[in-house]
């Protein structure tokens, strides 16, 4: 929500609410779908799936959990839309329940990260000198480890779990948002606004709110759409190595972990859970680059 | 042709593990085209490989059928009679005979090496003469005078004699010994606690003395661990011995790489006869779905711990044979009392009847067991089936001694287990048992390397662990648990509670007792009290499956759950 008021302010278009604002919204969605096919898309995927997620328990008449031997390694169909894994258990259930630790973990990693982030890179750039230097040293010390490897260290220190995969991740993600950001102040701070701003007596606090953070939101929020990608399959990434969420509990990259022995006779066990994996982070990149796209005034001309 | 056909096959494993290696760290450092390390490694591999070949393809095998077909099925796959290729869990870093490396290492030392005695035609038979050519046992049990076999070679060329035996069985306790390594374990399971001496009494006799009888000494003497090796090894090697074994055993160690192969050699001079087969490489497969698809790509010819998922798989494979083992190996749940709430025997007892023990059978193992009694199995001395009414699932009875725990619900434990073969989905199903009940189970999903360390730590509350039969005897299995100086006693902390002395007096009467009837009312007695006591909770006797290449012969003595004697496994055609 916060996304479209700053389109709106960016683009000047100073939309109010006035008799046919809901129409008018409703035909820019569709023209915006219309210019953005596979993003629209996406995103159907994405709140179907997140609302299949918070819902699952009206859903499903299944446990997630709950082992039902009889009942396994029944084939997708029939009663089981997506079929049982080994233990009998519904697979289309635990999807939805497994959305839930998948996606949330991307979905607060990237939060948490992009706040972090910006905080350093506010402070790194606004500041500047000592530590300036500091901050970003310490950036580059992080970026110079692959993300992925830089996760598994930290979760695996921290002990697995889903809280401690959660900071990993956003351990991770923190310097690419310290550096963007750091980058954008350091060019706002010049600008003839900011600095007639301060010329009219304006403290920091009131440069840092009113000027600085509206004009980098945009950008961490292109960032946070192409880091949310990344997260998905980070999070996905370590639950298969087992760092995340603890057994019987669902999660997509555990669900690949624990099917990968019936790949040669049952091989949907692991192959549904990797395709929703892959659904997800393909989605999350249409929209990023459909936001990127629609954010950026150069392309759009 | 047909040889270079052969060898080109054998070697484009290791080719193809040097290609992806370099491919890998190729793509690592983003290297141009993964296609530029292929050109440039295949012609080194053959260079470098190609010495072992010649001399194994020359090679006649004098008893084998094999011979005779070589030279006609030139493009079948191992149609010359020769290599078994042996799939094990994982191959460990050492060969030494007095420490524990994994199943896969045990395999290869009971190849290597011979010992004094081996197992009868059946696994439970008693003892025969290998090393030892005769025995006398003294009256009262406690003296046992061994005369070796004339004319028994190592590997080396040296000649077995009093030292050589006295020798490798003693340097397991004797930190003086040049080939000493602390930690070797024989002291007390395997019956070197009870040892007062081994001793040479001429050149081809020595004499064992005990310090109370046993009746299973004869037994113990085949243990793995107990290997005759060479004593011109043992003071060249040191410590080292046990990554250059020198054995009388049927096969000689050509290469070992630790953690990951070992190449074994037909031995021409074995006492009983060269083995048909020429050459055996142990390969381990730590990775379920790799061990799968080597075996059904005809990689493999002989899996001893095919992972129980794809048994059915196999069974429908028309070149695999699947052999179903008896059901002798034990799984079971430690309750280790030593920590809180497994110190409450209401709660032991509402953790036997919380688990649903044909629902594991079915689910995790796949129908690959039987239904359990107690500590020892129905294919063994001293089983007693009156345990099948007290290792049973019986929900309400669990709430009901859950109750009468006094504890308040949900009670919590933790519950660590190894990450590998069906333990996993062992656990999950045994999780969803104990919280049907009352419990709530966090589940400490461990490394086949870390859950040895965590339960010798003595800080895991429920644990699951399997014990084979080593040795046809059931002072074996119980005494590692239950003796005071067992080795795994931390799995129920049994040696440190108030019962300690009443299992040591009953496992040192069973193990002195030679008549069997009596013997048998002993191992009654002490089942009695671990199903009344609870130290563990029984889960299943498991019949471990193996799986071998259709034209891969074994045997019916070659294969004893986790002994593992290649000698008499011959290769058919085809």
């Amino acid at each position: 929500m916060a996304a479209t008021q700053t389109v709106q302010r960016m683009t000047s278009a100073n939309v109010m609410v006035q008799p046919g604002a809901l129409s008018r919204a409703a035909r820019r969605a569709l023209c915006f779908a219309r210019r953005f096919k596979a993003a629209a898309a996406g995103l159907v995927f994405l709140i179907s799936i997140s609302l299949g997620a918070i819902f699952a328990p009206l859903l499903s008449p299944h446990h997630p959990t709950q082992p039902n031997i009889p009942e396994r390694f029944k084939l997708p169909g029939g009663q089981y839309v997506l079929g049982t894994d080994d233990l009998g258990r519904d697979i289309a259930t635990r999807i939805l329940y497994g959305a839930r630790n998948t996606l949330a973990a991307g979905v607060l990693s990237v939060a948490l990260a992009s706040l972090i982030g910006s905080v350093i890179g506010i402070a790194a750039a606004y500041r500047g000198g000592w530590l300036d230097n500091l901050l970003m040293r310490l950036m580059d010390v992080m970026l110079s480890f692959p993300a992925i490897l830089l996760a598994i260290l930290v979760v695996a220190s921290l002990r697995p779990g889903m809280a401690n995969l959660v900071i990993a991740i956003a351990f991770s993600l923190i310097p690419t948002f310290a550096r963007l950001v750091r980058s954008v102040v350091l060019g706002l701070t010049h600008l003839e606004h900011v600095a007639a701003s301060r010329a009219l007596g304006a403290g920091d606090r009131h440069i840092i709110v009113r000027h600085i953070v509206p004009n980098t939101a945009p950008l961490i929020l292109i960032q946070a759409t192409a880091a949310l990608a990344v997260a998905i399959s980070t999070a996905a990434a370590l639950n298969y190595l087992g760092l995340g969420v603890e057994p019987p509990q669902p999660d997509w990259g555990l669900m690949v972990a624990e099917g990968q022995k019936h790949v040669f006779s049952a091989a949907y066990i692991p192959l549904i859970p990797g395709v929703f994996i892959t659904i997800a982070v393909l989605s999350v990149n249409f929209i990023g680059d459909a936001v990127r796209d629609y954010l950026d005034p150069v392309l759009k001309r | 042709m047909t040889i270079k056909r052969e060898s080109n096959r054998i070697l484009s494993r290791r080719a193809f593990l040097r290609v992806s290696s370099a491919a890998s760290v190729g793509a690592l450092l983003a290297a141009c085209a993964p296609a530029a390390p292929t050109p440039t490694t295949a012609p080194a591999a053959p260079a470098e490989t190609a010495t072992p070949l010649p001399t194994q393809v020359p090679i006649a095998t004098p008893e084998s059928v094999a011979p005779t077909v070589v030279p006609t099925e030139a493009p079948m796959p191992a149609a010359n009679g020769g290599t078994l290729v042996f799939a094990a869990e994982a191959i460990g870093e050492s060969l030494e005979p007095g420490l524990w490396n994994g199943f896969g290492n045990s395999n290869i030392l009971d190849n290597v090496y011979d010992r004094l005695t081996q197992p009868g035609e059946k696994w439970t038979d008693p003892a025969r003469p290998a090393l030892a050519e005769s025995w006398e046992i003294s009256p009262d049990g406690l003296v046992y005078t061994f005369k070796l076999r004339p004319g028994v070679k190592f590997h080396d060329g040296t000649e077995l004699n009093a030292d050589a035996v006295v020798r490798s069985l003693n340097r397991m306790t004797d930190p003086n010994d040049k080939s000493y390594v602390k930690g070797m374990y024989m002291n007390a399971e395997y019956g070197n606690a009870n040892w007062e001496k081994f001793e040479k009494i001429d050149d081809m006799t020595v004499r064992l003395t005990l310090k109370q009888p046993d009746a299973a000494q004869l037994h113990r003497l085949f243990h793995p661990a107990a290997a005759i090796m060479s004593v011109k090894a043992m003071d060249e090697f040191g410590p080292q011995v046990g990554l250059n074994p020198v054995g009388a055993g049927p096969f000689k160690l050509e290469k070992f790489v630790p953690g990951q192969e070992a190449t074994l050699v037909a031995f021409d001079d074995y006492w009983q006869g060269r083995p048909a087969i020429d050459k055996v490489i142990f390969r381990g497969y730590p990775d379920e779905a790799a061990m799968v698809a080597a075996i059904e790509a005809g990689e493999v010819n002989f899996a001893a711990y095919p992972p129980s998922a794809a048994i059915e798989q196999f069974q429908k494979n028309p070149n695999l044979k699947v052999e179903k083992g008896p059901p002798l190996v034990n799984l079971f749940l430690g309750l280790n009392r030593l920590q809180k709430p497994m110190d409450n025997i209401h709660v032991r007892r509402a953790i036997n009847y919380a688990i649903n023990r044909q629902n594991l059978i079915d689910g995790a193992l796949y129908g690959l067991g039987v239904l359990p009694a107690s500590f020892i199995g129905p294919a063994e001395f001293g089983y007693d089936p009156a345990g099948l009414e007290i290792s049973v699932y019986d929900p309400e009875k669990a709430r009901a001694e859950l109750k009468a725990s006094g504890l308040p619900e949900p009670v919590e434990i933790t519950f660590s287990y190894e990450n590998n073969r069906f333990w996993p989905q062992m656990a999950e199903l045994i999780k969803a048992d104990l919280e049907a009940v009352g419990f709530k189970v966090t589940l400490d999903k461990l490394d086949a390397s870390a859950y040895p360390a965590k339960v010798a730590s003595g800080e895991t509350q429920l644990n699951m662990t399997q014990r084979s039969l080593w040795v046809p005897d059931p002072d074996n299995k119980v005494r590692l648990l239950h003796s005071s100086q067992g080795s795994a006693q931390w799995e129920t902390g049994v040696a440190k509670s108030d019962l300690a002395a009443r299992y040591d007096a009953l496992l040192d009467a069973g193990r002195s007792e030679s008549d069997p009837e009596k013997r048998k009312a002993i191992y009654k007695e002490i089942q009695d009290l671990i199903l009344e006591d609870l130290p563990y909770v029984m889960l299943a006797y498991y019949a471990k499956p193996y799986v071998v290449a259709r034209n891969v012969n074994v045997p019916p003595n070659a294969v004893n759950t986790e002994r593992i004697f290649l000698r008499g496994v011959t290769i058919g055609p085809g």
